[in-house]
């Protein structure tokens, strides 16, 4: 069970460091805008996916629930890479 | 549901394919929640296509500091939250209960900070009605804010089931579906994160 707990603080730091990085590129002028924003996007895609997966224990449940997890997730990135770069 | 092996405590369970942590109908709850938020993510995009100059000036008011605090709270009550479900499978209650209390602590910070970022919000003169950025921005994250107050006072009836005196089964369900309750909520956090304060 200890590897458990490992494994789930080694999940905690990467998220924040995900999340320091995307800070970081938000807020940084100097890198392109529609680079910034592929970039934010797969970062919160690779959050929510550690969230999902790890925490939530989404990986161990029925194959239903995965399924239905990862396409939530893909709608999600997805509305919000269309509505950017497929929209007048 | 509780299969028979979550109350394995040496994390076979969790290896299991095909287990379910806590109430099957609270996973029901979460898929339709997030199925709606998902939604509702939708028509903010919709809208933001629609006047792009309005989103991207509203949203130069938002203040970075206060949405990374509110992050690290919520990823590190999860963080904790995750680890309580842990070792309440391995039948160490105290340690269990000192996690869910640091998490509690942390979303209280949580909803501190939201509150503090509200009243500097309204001071700067925003509203639900200036804009729709802003009518989006209080309806999405009032909505999470309720969810947050919710899961807080789930994660306080869950630390009185970690008690001796109450089976592991039982004990196991309340705490891994209030563990599930909680992340949904750092979930969906980290879309409102995305599209409300880092996306340009």
């Amino acid at each position: 069970m200890q590897r458990a707990q490992t494994r789930t603080t080694v999940v905690w730091l990467v998220l924040l460091v995900a999340t320091a990085i995307s800070f970081f590129t938000s807020h940084d002028h100097n890198i392109a805008a529609d680079f910034a924003y592929v970039s934010i996007c797969t970062l919160s895609y690779l959050k929510c996916r550690l969230v999902i997966m790890e925490f939530m224990e989404v990986r161990h449940t029925p194959i239903a629930y995965r399924v239905f997890f990862e396409i939530w997730m893909l709608a999600v990135i997805g509305e919000i890479i269309f509505f950017r770069f497929f929209t007048l | 549901m509780v299969s028979e092996s979550s109350s394995d405590t040496l994390g076979a369970p969790a290896r299991a394919k095909g287990f379910l942590p806590g109430d099957d109908g609270l996973w029901f709850f979460i898929c339709a929640e997030i199925t709606l938020f998902g939604l509702l993510f939708g028509a903010f995009l919709s809208a933001r296509a629609e006047a792009p100059d309005v989103f991207r000036d509203a949203q130069s008011l938002m203040v970075p500091l206060f949405a990374f605090l509110n992050t690290t709270y919520l990823l590190t009550s999860s963080w904790l939250v995750a680890l309580s479900v842990q070792i309440a499978r391995e039948g160490r209650l105290p340690a269990a209960r000192r996690c869910i209390d640091g998490a509690r602590v942390l979303g209280l910070l949580f909803v501190a900070t939201k509150a503090f970022e509200y009243w500097h919000e309204i001071d700067l003169g925003a509203n639900p009605g200036t804009n729709p950025f802003f009518m989006f921005y209080f309806v999405t994250t009032g909505i999470h804010l309720g969810h947050v107050i919710g899961g807080l006072g789930l994660l306080t009836f869950v630390k009185t089931r970690l008690k001796d005196s109450i089976e592991q089964k039982d004990r196991l369900m309340w705490v891994e579906s209030g563990a599930t309750f909680w992340h949904m909520v750092d979930l969906l956090w980290l879309i409102i994160l995305a599209l409300f304060y880092l996306l340009p």
